[in-house]
C-alpha cells in the first residue's frame, strides 16, 4: 500500500478533482464506471433489535468490545443507532451484526447474554447498505432508504491526500521499464517490474520480466514475475536455516507491480490472487486489459483483495512506448 | 445429450485427482483434459497453490502446462476441460486465450466464478479472441462436498489463521443449483427432459441417466483409476483404501434426482490423515 500519513494535509501537487498526483501518476478506478455512480445498494442482512435508550452505553460497548472485530461484515459506515418516538415511548433501535456472523436469533440471544445485562426488546433482521456510499447524495438516499447511514466525507479525497511517493524512485523505475522494452527483439511485448516498499517510499526491485510471445499466457510478463517471485520464496525457505529463519513471504502480498501496458484479464485476477499492494502501468489495452478497460478487477467490490491502481500519464514516456511499437497494427489486438 | 454416463466418469476422474490434492494438502479442485474426437484424457490437473507458493497455479494451468510441455502444436478446438469447479476469473482468461473448445464443471464458484457466476469471461463480446461454450452441473454436490471437507481444516499458510466456527458439514444443504446457461444452452447439453425437469428445479441434481441415481462407486473403480494418465506418477500410488476412502465422502443421488442425506458418509480429517465417522 502506499504510505498514507497521519495529518492529511491538501498539497498542490494533488489533483483532487482528476485523481491526478505529481502531474504524472492518475488514479484508476471504479467511479469511472456506471456501476460506481450507481445508486443501487449491495446488500448486507444484518440483526436489528430494539433496547430502551438508557441501555445504549452498555451495547455500544458490546459492540465495540466483541462484534467489530469479529464480524467478518465491516458495518462501521453505518450509524449504529437509531432513535424512534413512539406514541407513549421512545425506543432505541440498533444495528448489532451481520447475520453471517451470528446465524439465529438464538445466537444472538446467547451472544449478548454472554456479555451484558441488556434487555433486548425485539429482535429481527433488515438489509442494509454492505460497503460505504461514495457520494454525499448517495448516502443521503440510503439513509432515507435503508438505514442512517455514517458520512465522514468522501473517503478518496482523504486518501489522495494523504498518498506519498517518492517521484525520483517512481521515474527511475518507469525509465528502467521503457529500457527493458527497448531492447526486445520482438514485439508486441510488455515489460513487469516488480519492487518491494523498503524506507521512504523507496523500493527494492526484486523482478524484471519481458513477454517473448503473447499468445501463450504464461509467457506474459505479469505471469512470468508472479511465477519468479514464488521460486524465490522456495529456494529463500529452502536455503533459510534452523535459527536464522526469517518470517516467511506470503505470495505477492502487498509488493509494487510495474508494468508497461494495461495486463489482461488473466494477468489481473492473477494480481488479485497474489495479494499485490500496488500497480502502475503505462498503456491501456481497452480490449483485453482486466483494470480501466474491463471490470476493473483491483478495484471491485465482492473479490476478496484489492490494490490500488495508477496509471502513469507522462506524455513523452508514452509516445516513447508508441513509437517503439508503431509498426504494431496488432497492438491492440494484443492480451498483455 | 441423454445418456451422461461418459460425462460422469470424466468427472468423477476429476473429483478423485481433487481428493488426492486434498491428500496433500491442496485445495480440493482438479481437471482432466478430453480429446473431443477420441474421447482419450490428454492431462490432468489440480490445484498446486500451496506447495508452490503461489496464487495462480491453478488446476487448470498445470494441466494445461504438462500438455504444452509433451506436445508443441496444440488444437485446443479439440479439448474438453472437465473441473469440478468453475474456472475463476483468472483461469476464464486463460482458457479462452488458449481457444478452448469447451468447459464441463460441477460446482459453481461464488467467490471467483469467471465463467457466468461473478463475471462471464468465457462469453463476453467486449474482449478479443473467440468466446468458449461452458456448463456447470455434473455432480456439483460432491464438488461442493470436497471443498466442505477442505475449508473446515485451517488455512496455515495464511498471515492469521483463522478459527473456524462451523465444522459441521454433514447434513448441510447445498445451495440451488445454477447452470450459467440460458434454456436453449442448457437443452442443447443436457436433452429436452432435463430441461423440463431439471433446468427450473434448483434443488435437482442431473443424473447419468434421466430417472435413475447414482453413487459415485457406480461410475470409477479402482483399475480405472490407476490407468489415468500421469496420476500415480504425479500424485502417489492408488489403492483400493484411498479409493473407498473417495467413495465415502459422498452421499448418493436418488432417482429422482435428490441428494440422499440418509445415507452414511463421513468427512476427512487431515490432523491424523484419515476419515473420521461421522458418529
Amino acid at each position: 500500500m502506499a504510505r498514507r500519513g497521519r495529518t492529511p494535509v491538501v498539497s498542490d501537487y494533488v489533483d483532487i478533482e482528476n485523481g491526478i498526483i505529481h502531474g504524472v501518476l492518475k488514479q484508476v478506478r471504479a467511479q469511472d464506471s456506471d456501476s460506481f455512480r450507481s445508486k443501487t445498494a449491495s446488500l448486507v442482512e444484518v440483526w436489528c433489535c430494539e433496547i430502551i435508550p438508557t441501555q445504549a452505553q452498555l451495547l455500544a460497548n458490546v459492540i465495540r468490545d466483541h462484534i467489530n472485530s469479529n464480524d467478518e461484515v465491516s458495518l462501521i459506515h453505518l450509524k449504529r443507532f437509531l432513535k424512534e418516538e413512539r406514541s407513549d415511548v421512545t425506543v432505541l433501535k440498533a444495528v448489532l451484526c451481520s447475520t453471517t456472523f451470528l446465524e439465529t436469533e438464538e445466537a444472538v440471544m446467547t451472544f449478548i447474554a454472554a456479555h451484558t445485562n441488556i434487555d433486548i426488546k425485539c429482535l429481527y433482521t433488515i438489509e442494509v447498505p454492505k460497503y460505504p456510499a461514495r457520494t454525499k447524495e448517495i448516502s443521503d438516499l440510503w439513509s432515507d432508504t435503508y438505514w442512517p447511514m455514517s458520512w465522514k466525507g468522501n473517503p478518496n479525497h482523504q486518501f489522495l491526500n494523504s498518498v506519498t511517493f517518492n517521484m525520483d524512485f517512481e521515474k527511475s523505475i518507469v525509465n528502467k521499464l521503457i529500457e527493458k522494452y527497448k531492447q526486445s527483439l520482438t514485439y508486441p511485448c510488455s515489460v513487469t517490474i516488480i519492487a518491494k516498499e523498503t524506507e521512504n517510499n523507496e523500493g527494492e526491485i526484486l523482478a524484471i520480466t519481458r513477454s517473448t510471445d503473447c499468445t501463450n499466457p504464461y509467457n506474459h510478463s505479469v505471469m512470468q514475475a508472479i511465477d519468479f517471485i514464488s521460486e524465490s520464496e522456495k529456494q529463500r525457505r529452502k536455503l533459510a536455516t534452523g535459527k536464522h529463519k526469517e518470517p516467511s513471504n506470503y505470495l505477492c502480498h502487498n509488493l509494487w507491480f510495474y508494468v508497461t501496458h494495461e495486463p489482461c484479464v488473466m494477468c489481473c485476477m492473477a494480481l488479485v490472487h497474489s495479494r499485490i499492494g500496488r500497480i502502475i502501468y503505462l498503456k491501456e489495452s481497452p480490449q483485453s486489459g482486466g483494470l480501466e478497460s474491463n471490470y476493473q478487477l483491483g478495484d471491485r467490490d465482492g473479490l476478496n483483495w484489492k490494490f490500488d491502481i495508477w496509471k502513469w500519464i507522462d506524455q513523452k514516456d508514452i509516445d516513447t512506448l508508441d513509437s517503439l511499437g508503431k509498426n504494431l497494427q496488432v497492438e491492440h489486438n494484443v492480451n498483455y | 445429450m441423454e445418456d451422461l454416463t461418459d460425462e460422469f466418469k470424466y468427472m468423477a476422474t476429476s473429483l478423485f485427482i481433487a481428493f488426492k490434492a486434498l491428500l496433500m494438502n491442496e485445495t480440493p479442485v482438479a481437471c482432466i483434459l478430453v480429446n473431443k474426437s477420441t474421447g482419450k484424457i490428454i492431462s490432468i490437473g489440480y490445484n498446486y497453490t500451496n506447495a508452490s507458493l503461489n496464487g495462480t497455479k491453478h488446476a487448470e494451468f498445470i494441466a494445461v502446462k504438462r500438455l504444452m510441455e509433451n506436445d508443441h502444436q496444440i488444437n485446443f478446438q479439440d479439448i474438453i476441460m472437465y473441473v469440478t469447479v468453475e474456472p475463476c476469473i483468472m483461469c476464464a482468461s486463460f482458457l479462452r486465450q488458449l481457444g478452448i473448445n469447451q468447459v464441463i464443471y460441477g460446482c459453481s464458484n461464488d467467490r471467483f466464478g469467471g465463467n457466468g457466476t461473478v463475471l462471464s469471461i468465457h462469453n463476453d463480446k467486449k474482449l478479443i479472441g473467440n468466446t468458449y461454450k461452458s456448463i456447470g452441473g455434473i455432480m456439483r454436490t460432491e464438488a461442493i462436498q470436497l471443498l466442505r471437507n477442505f475449508y473446515i481444516q485451517e488455512n496455515e499458510s495464511a498471515p492469521v489463521p483463522k478459527v473456524k466456527k462451523n465444522k459441521d458439514i454433514e447434513n448441510k444443504l447445498y445451495p440451488p443449483n445454477i447452470f450459467n446457461v440460458n434454456e436453449l444452452e442448457f437443452t442443447d447439453y443436457y436433452g429436452l427432459i432435463r430441461k423440463e425437469e431439471i433446468y427450473n428445479q434448483s434443488d435437482k441434481e442431473i443424473t447419468p441417466i434421466i430417472g435413475h441415481g447414482y453413487k459415485v462407486s457406480n461410475l470409477v473403480n479402482l483399475q480405472y483409476l490407476k490407468d489415468i494418465p500421469y496420476l500415480e506418477q504425479d500424485m502417489g500410488v492408488v489403492d483400493d483404501e484411498q479409493v473407498n476412502e473417495f467413495f465415502d465422502l459422498f452421499y448418493d443421488i436418488d432417482d429422482n434426482g435428490q441428494v440422499q442425506f440418509s445415507s452414511k458418509i463421513r468427512t476427512y480429517n487431515s490432523k491424523k490423515r484419515h476419515l473420521n465417522d461421522d458418529e
